[in-house]
């Protein structure tokens, strides 16, 4: 693969609906806001190139449906997923304390490889609003799904703001950052092993370790 | 005439400084050869040739060829970009008209346009666009050039955006002051475009590609709707009558394009105004809307299935005709005024048609409202339509029906059947809609008095864990549901409409009476559009539909008009899997009746389970832009054998019309870019009774590869 084509990384946004997954795209993608985003039925895609440590990539995403039945159509397009955004929404605890579902369902269906290292981002949105609405004790929150329910693992977390494009530029720059990064070692991977199928490969490096421990 | 050859030309003339008064202004020599040369057919010149233009008329200087040939294109860039903006505000107002007038006819158009441009005749400018064109034409003949010879190097979208920024030159100043905002929009709608990678411009496009389809304005597609429903009588039309045809078209072209110099300051004011469906026109630039497939350029997976779109073929293929020979000199202005009565004629039979067609509507609802159907084993009460099931159970499998065994048919079916047959012709009128939406779906049969306000204060004092999750979605959703229709969002204060409430109620309730199937995304939609379609059949003479009875037609059309899936209800959580599974079907019958389409769509990796699930959940209302074809999609189902297979037909249907466009896009992104259009309501306009008739011939295919498969 040539240095110079450009690097294509897919990156799924999940979260809860109404955590504002839509906005931060539009956000993002088109630098604007508006009051007048319809609610996302099945799944919205788009795309934008960025310049990551002089590398061009196309960030290829997926916006979805926040609705929790609509989780059984993941399989349709988690598949081959360099990164996963998990967004709530700072004045609905719920959607918060909903992160590790999402984050379970999307390693259930995506079949990734490397599951403990797959690299998820933790975004926060609505931080414009008045603070008396936002989740109370809010980080202590946060802190305590992270270690528990996130198996503790260091999320990258940011809080952004959609309306005020707040943080959204940085928060995806570091998205696309880490989903590059996974798209190397996949693709690192998949050229040692000369072959897509690296999880049977796995699989048979594996037993061969175990017949060397014995 | 190709228009690609009047197109540039016209919009020259109808600035006021042609490219050479700029080229003379820059010291260079304004003669004949090198306009001819510099601008329209240099890379068709030998090497030698242009090397000795550079030596006689640039010094030597090939950079300053260079300069001027780019000044040239960002010149005439700027006046098409110009032209453009002015000919959308022009359709817009057209498009407001006819959305409120409904069949609106050519008079009535031409008079409005009068109107807002007294001190022109229209005829006079169009007959002396015309002789300008022929004139064009014939000095071109004499060149012996061909069409294709004209064919100019597609200009990159950044220059189109320079040339946006370049029409703050003085020489726009009139247009300046007053067409600001519309081209803000104008860029914006460019940048939204080219981030989407459709073509930003189909229109400059087009005007370069004389082999495809001609870009009429979106009124002249409305015309040609009323012409082409027409079954016209006699069939005997000649070829001469049909190229008139062509010449009228292509005259009214050049009738908007001519007016593009003025400005008229009604058509601003109107531009944020609220359609008949009560949608905020916030979009100037529909017309800027990708093509929508033609049927004579498509690899036909079906045989055209009514003589309507043979006819539109036929058209076309004339046009084809008409351009390729020397056509121009044909046009002569006897020609023109005949194409002009022609095509008077052909929007009064359209009209007569459609009268028609109320006719026979009145009399059949006439029927149904006093015969009331007693030799039906069913209750008296039910009415002939209201019969639905029992009349399609009646008529045995589907495929009897299908292929016609009308004799074995009873009175009841007879009439059915003459109502499926006037649904599919001409879609229900608002005026009898509300009637027969509620008769046919069943609703009258559901409704329970008072059941609707016992679930609506159930709904609101829960403490059932499921049912009060549903709400909490449904409150999310609410004021995201067609937040730019009046009726649900309030344009000024950006609060609720005054249908919002009803909305929130009759999704509350539903969620009450059915918790295992609670609040899906989509049913907001659904039930929207329901609710417009009411809304405009009220105002159409239609019954009032009170809140209670729009809660029974909406519950009705959920459980027993939308597909099942192992008896599960269509938005039952667990039938999304075999929702999924279905749409694996779909890519099926996609790969046998559209085998191109199939394999482009596949060669692009695109995830078409994807987007067919957010057509089917959205019951296609992300899948078509006019909420009139809409309601026309729903009326099919309301009398549909087999929903499931309807909505198959649909989706197929859909592709047949984004076929063209679909293949046209050689990335991924494009193709869900052009989806993603199709979800705001900025796709291609499709006729319905086009849409209908395709649907309905993709349903017999699916029928015969059904019968076929050993399950």
């Amino acid at each position: 693969m040539s240095a110079r084509k450009k690097t294509l990384l897919k990156v799924i946004v999940l979260g809860d609906l109404g955590v504002g997954k839509t906005s931060l795209m539009q956000q993002f993608v088109n630098k604007k806001f508006s009051h007048q985003y319809k609610a996302t039925i099945g799944a919205d895609f788009l795309t934008k190139d960025l310049t990551i440590d002089n590398k061009t990539v196309s960030l290829q995403i997926w916006d979805t449906a926040g609705q929790e039945r609509f989780q059984s159509l993941g399989v349709a397009f988690y598949r081959g997923a360099d990164c996963c955004v998990l967004c709530y929404d700072v004045t609905n605890e719920k959607s918060l304390n909903n992160l590790s579902s999402w984050k379970d369902e999307f390693l259930v269906q995506s079949n990734v490889s490397n599951p403990q290292d797959f690299p998820f981002i933790i975004i926060g949105n609505k931080i414009d609003v008045d603070e008396s609405k936002k989740i109370p004790s809010l980080q202590k929150k946060l802190l305590n799904i992270t270690n528990n329910q996130l198996g503790g693992l260091n999320y990258p977390l940011f809080e952004t703001s959609a309306k005020d494009s707040i943080n959204v530029e940085t928060a995806f720059e570091n998205v696309a950052r880490m989903a590059l990064q996974q798209e190397e070692l996949n693709g690192a991977s998949r050229n040692d092993m000369n072959d897509d199928y690296h999880d049977a490969i796995n699989i048979h490096l594996e037993n061969d370790n175990s017949g060397c421990a014995c | 005439m190709p228009r690609s050859d009047l197109f540039p030309e016209l919009a020259v003339k109808s600035q006021s400084k042609p490219i050479h008064a700029l080229r003379s202004k820059d010291g260079y020599s304004s003669s004949q050869e090198i306009n001819g040369l510099v601008s329209d057919n240099l890379h068709n010149s030998s090497d030698a040739q242009i090397a000795k233009l550079v030596n006689l008329k640039f010094n030597s200087n090939a950079f300053a060829l260079i300069r001027q040939l780019s000044q040239d294109l960002s010149a005439k860039e700027t006046e098409l970009i110009l032209l453009r903006e002015e000919k959308s505000r022009r359709e817009n107002e057209l498009l407001r008209l006819c959305n409120e007038f409904g069949n609106l006819s050519y008079v009535e158009v031409d008079r409005r346009l009068n109107a807002l441009k007294p001190e022109k005749n229209v005829h006079k400018v169009v007959s002396a666009m015309v002789l300008d064109a022929m004139a064009i034409s014939d000095s071109q003949g004499s060149n012996e050039r061909l069409p294709k010879d004209v064919q100019r190097p597609k200009p990159q979208s950044r220059n189109k955006r320079t040339a946006l920024r370049r029409t703050q030159q003085p020489f726009h100043k009139e247009e300046k002051s007053a067409s600001t905002q519309n081209r803000k929009s104008l860029a914006e709608a460019t940048d939204i475009r080219s981030s989407v990678g459709l073509p930003v411009s189909p229109n400059l496009h087009d005007t370069q590609n004389p082999k495809e389809e001609p870009i009429w304005p979106r009124w002249l597609h409305w015309l040609n709707q009323s012409e082409e429903s027409v079954d016209l009588p006699n069939k005997s039309t000649d070829i001469q009558n049909k190229s008139s045809i062509e010449n009228s078209r292509n005259k009214s072209v050049v009738e908007l394009e001519s007016m593009g110099d003025s400005f008229s300051p009604i058509l601003t004011s109107t531009i944020f105004d609220a359609d008949k469906f009560g949608f905020v026109n916030d979009k100037p630039l529909q017309n800027l809307k990708c093509k929508t497939s033609s049927l004579q350029d498509m690899p036909s997976p079906v045989e055209s299935p009514v003589s309507i779109s043979k006819s539109a073929t036929e058209i076309n293929l004339t046009l084809a005709n008409v351009e390729n020979s020397e056509s121009g000199k044909a046009l002569t202005t006897l020609a023109l005024s005949q194409s002009l009565d022609k095509l008077k004629l052909l929007n009064e039979q359209y009209l007569a048609t459609s009268e028609m067609h109320l006719k026979q509507w009145d009399i059949l609802m006439r029927q149904a409202q006093t015969s009331g159907s007693p030799k039906s084993d069913q209750d008296v009460s039910l009415g002939t339509f209201g019969l639905k099931a029992q009349n399609l159970k009646k008529q045995g499998s589907s495929l009897r029906k299908m292929f016609g065994h009308e004799d074995e048919l009873s009175d009841d079916s007879k009439s059915f059947k003459f109502l499926q047959r006037l649904i599919y012709e001409s879609g229900i009128p608002p005026k009898h809609r509300n009637y027969l939406w509620f008769e046919l779906s069943g609703a009258k049969n559901r409704a329970i008095a008072g059941e609707y306000q016992r679930l609506l204060a159930n709904s609101q004092g829960t403490s059932d864990p499921t049912l009060i999750e549903s709400i909490d979605q449904i409150k999310l959703d609410l004021h995201r549901t067609l937040p730019s229709n009046i009726y649900f969002n309030n344009q000024k204060t950006n609060g609720p409409g005054p249908q919002f409430a009803a909305l929130k109620n009759i999704l509350m309730a539903f969620a009450a009476y059915e918790p295992n199937i609670g609040y899906c995304q989509g049913m907001n939609k659904l039930l929207g559009n329901v609710m417009l379609g009411v809304n405009e059949s009220h105002s159409h003479g239609g019954s009032k539909v009170s809140e209670e009875n729009l809660f029974w037609l909406y519950v009705s059309i959920v459980e027993d008009i939308l597909p099942c899936y192992s008896e599960l209800n269509f938005f039952h959580p667990k039938a999304m899997m075999l929702l999924r599974e279905d749409s694996l079907i779909l890519r099926q019958y996609l790969n046998k009746l559209m085998p191109q389409l199939g394999k482009h769509l596949e060669s692009l990796g695109v995830e078409l389970e994807l987007v067919v699930i957010s057509w089917w959940i959205g019951v296609f209302t992300e899948a078509v832009s006019s909420i009139d074809l809409w309601l026309k999609l729903l009326d099919g189902l309301l009398i549909a054998d087999n929903p499931r297979i309807k909505f198959h037909a649909y989706t197929l249907a859909a592709f047949y019309f984004y076929q063209r466009a679909l293949c046209g896009f050689k990335e991924r992104d494009s193709i869900y870019g052009f989806i993603n259009l199709l979800k705001t309501g900025n796709g291609p306009n499709i006729k319905s009774n086009e849409f209908m008739s395709i649907a309905a011939s993709f349903e017999k295919q699916i029928h015969t590869i059904e019968l076929k498969s050993p399950s």
